[in-house]
C-alpha cells in the first residue's frame, strides 16, 4: 500500500487579528510622556488603560500624570471686562426715552441760554438808550418881602447904605425847560420884594436827579463802578452843579448889590 | 432653530464678557486690542442674534473672537504662519514668584497656536472637539498640540517638583 504523505498537509488557518487597528501607534503616542499626558488630562482609552495594566511603568507614569495635572494653568479671576454696559442692548422703550430725556434737555438749555443772552444789557447800546426824565411840575413858592433897612448914623467906617429900589409888581418869571437854561447863567431874583418864584422841581419819584443835557450825551468810563447808569449820573450830576458854583461864585451879577 | 432673544443676549454678555475678554487679553497681552475684539464679537453675536441659540452663543463668541485675533495677528504680519511661530518672539523676562506666575511666563513662550488651544483648555474647559470647531482644526492636531505643549512645558521648568 502506497500512502502519500502530502495528502495530509495542515492548511494555514485564513484567520485574522481583530483588534490590529488597537495596536498601532499614531502620532499622539509619538509623544513623549503620552499615558501621563492623557491621564492628566482624563483622555485615556481603554486600549491605552489595559497597557497601563500592563505595564511595568505604570507607578512612574501616575507620579507623572500628577505632576502634569498641577501645571495647567487657572484663570485669572481678577481679570474683568469693565466695558460690559456698552455691550447690553436696552430694550426700544427705554431706548426712545433716554433719546427723548436727551433731546428735552438740549432744547431746555438752548432755550436758557437764548433767554439770558437777550436779557444782558450790552455796554455798546448804552449810547443809543433813551434816559426818559421825569416829568416837570411847576410849583409857586411865595417869598416874604424883606423889610427896608433904617439908614445907619455915617460914619466912616460904616460904608453908606444906598436907597433900595422901589417894590415892583411881582411878575411871573418865564419857566425855561432843561434845554432852554443856558448852563453857567443862572439870573439871581432880587431879594428884597416879596415875589412868587416858579420853582422848576421834578416830581416826586425815584430818581432824585438832576439831569442835565450833558448827562444825556455821558458816555461810560472804563471803571467798573461807574458803568452803572446810575452812579455815574450822580457823579456827573454833581460835576455839573460844582462847576455851575464855582462859575456863578465868580460872577459878579450873582450878589445882590448892596453887598457888592 | 429658536433664535435668542434680547433678554438672552444680555445674559450672555453677563455669563462670557470676562471668559473672553482673559482668552484675548492672555493671547495677545494688549488690553486695547482685546477690548475691540470684545466688542467686535458681542456685535457680531447681537448681528446674528436670530440665527443662534442660545446654549451655541459661547462657543461662537470664542470663535469670532479667536477668528480676529488671528486677523489682526495676520494684518500685523507678526506670524506670516501662525502654526510655526518661533517662540521666543512672545519672550518677556519677568521674575515671577509663585506657580502661576511662571506658567503664565512659560505659557507666552508657545507658539500662538499652542497658547489658544492650552487656554481654551484649561481656561474654559473645552472638550478637544470643541476647541477644534473653534480653532478650525481638527480633532487630532488640538490633541497633539495640547500634549507637545504640556510636555513642552514641563521640560521648560526642568524640575517641577520643586515647585509644585
Amino acid at each position: 500500500m502506497n500512502i502519500d504523505n502530502d495528502n495530509y498537509r495542515l492548511q494555514p488557518p485564513s484567520l485574522t487579528y481583530p483588534h490590529k487597528n488597537q495596536l498601532k501607534k499614531d502620532e499622539l503616542h509619538a509623544c513623549e510622556d503620552y499615558y501621563a499626558i492623557a491621564w492628566a488630562e482624563g483622555t485615556l482609552t481603554s486600549q491605552d488603560r489595559s497597557d497601563l495594566q500592563r505595564s511595568s511603568r505604570r507607578q512612574l507614569i501616575e507620579q507623572q500624570a500628577a505632576i502634569y495635572q498641577k501645571l495647567k494653568i487657572k484663570p485669572d479671576s481678577s481679570l474683568r471686562y469693565k466695558a460690559k454696559n456698552r455691550l447690553y442692548r436696552p430694550d426700544k422703550q427705554r431706548l426712545l426715552l433716554k433719546y427723548s430725556l436727551t433731546a428735552a434737555s438740549c432744547l431746555l438749555f438752548m432755550a436758557l441760554g437764548i433767554t439770558l443772552w437777550y436779557r444782558t444789557p450790552s455796554m455798546s447800546g448804552q449810547e443809543n438808550q433813551l434816559i426818559l426824565l421825569p416829568p416837570i411840575e411847576i410849583e409857586t413858592m411865595e417869598l416874604p418881602a424883606i423889610p427896608q433897612q433904617t439908614p445907619v448914623a455915617s460914619s466912616s467906617a460904616i460904608p453908606t447904605m444906598t436907597s433900595l429900589p422901589s417894590a415892583v409888581p411881582p411878575k411871573r418869571i418865564p419857566v425855561m425847560t432843561k434845554k432852554e437854561l443856558p448852563v453857567g447863567q443862572i439870573e439871581a431874583t432880587p431879594l428884597d420884594i416879596p415875589r412868587n418864584i416858579q420853582i422848576n422841581a421834578l416830581s416826586p419819584g425815584d430818581a432824585e436827579l438832576i439831569l442835565s443835557e450833558n448827562a444825556i450825551d455821558w458816555k461810560p468810563s472804563k471803571n467798573r463802578f461807574r458803568n452803572l447808569p446810575l452812579f455815574s449820573s450822580v457823579i456827573q450830576t454833581g460835576k455839573i452843579i460844582a462847576e455851575r458854583l464855582k462859575t456863578a461864585v465868580t460872577n459878579e451879577d450873582f450878589y445882590p448889590s448892596h453887598l457888592k | 432653530m429658536i433664535a435668542m432673544t434680547r433678554k438672552e443676549y444680555n445674559q450672555c454678555v453677563d455669563d462670557f464678557a470676562d471668559a473672553v475678554y482673559r482668552f484675548i487679553l492672555k493671547s495677545c497681552h494688549n488690553p486695547a486690542l482685546a477690548d475691540d475684539i470684545v466688542q467686535d464679537s458681542f456685535l457680531v453675536l447681537w448681528e446674528h442674534v436670530s440665527e443662534i441659540a442660545h446654549a451655541k452663543a459661547k462657543a461662537f463668541l470664542f470663535t469670532t473672537a479667536y477668528r480676529k485675533l488671528i486677523d489682526t495677528f495676520r494684518h500685523e504680519k507678526k506670524n506670516a504662519d501662525i502654526e510655526n511661530i518661533r517662540p521666543e518672539n512672545y519672550y518677556t523676562e519677568t521674575s515671577c514668584t509663585d506657580l502661576n506666575e511662571i506658567l503664565e511666563e512659560v505659557l507666552n513662550k508657545l507658539s500662538p497656536i499652542q497658547k489658544t488651544v492650552v487656554l481654551l483648555r484649561d481656561y474654559e474647559d473645552y472638550s478637544y472637539r470643541e476647541i477644534a470647531e473653534i480653532t478650525g482644526l481638527s480633532e487630532t492636531q488640538v490633541k497633539v498640540y495640547i500634549f507637545r505643549a504640556r510636555h513642552w512645558m514641563k521640560s521648560f521648568i526642568r524640575k517641577p517638583e520643586l515647585i509644585l
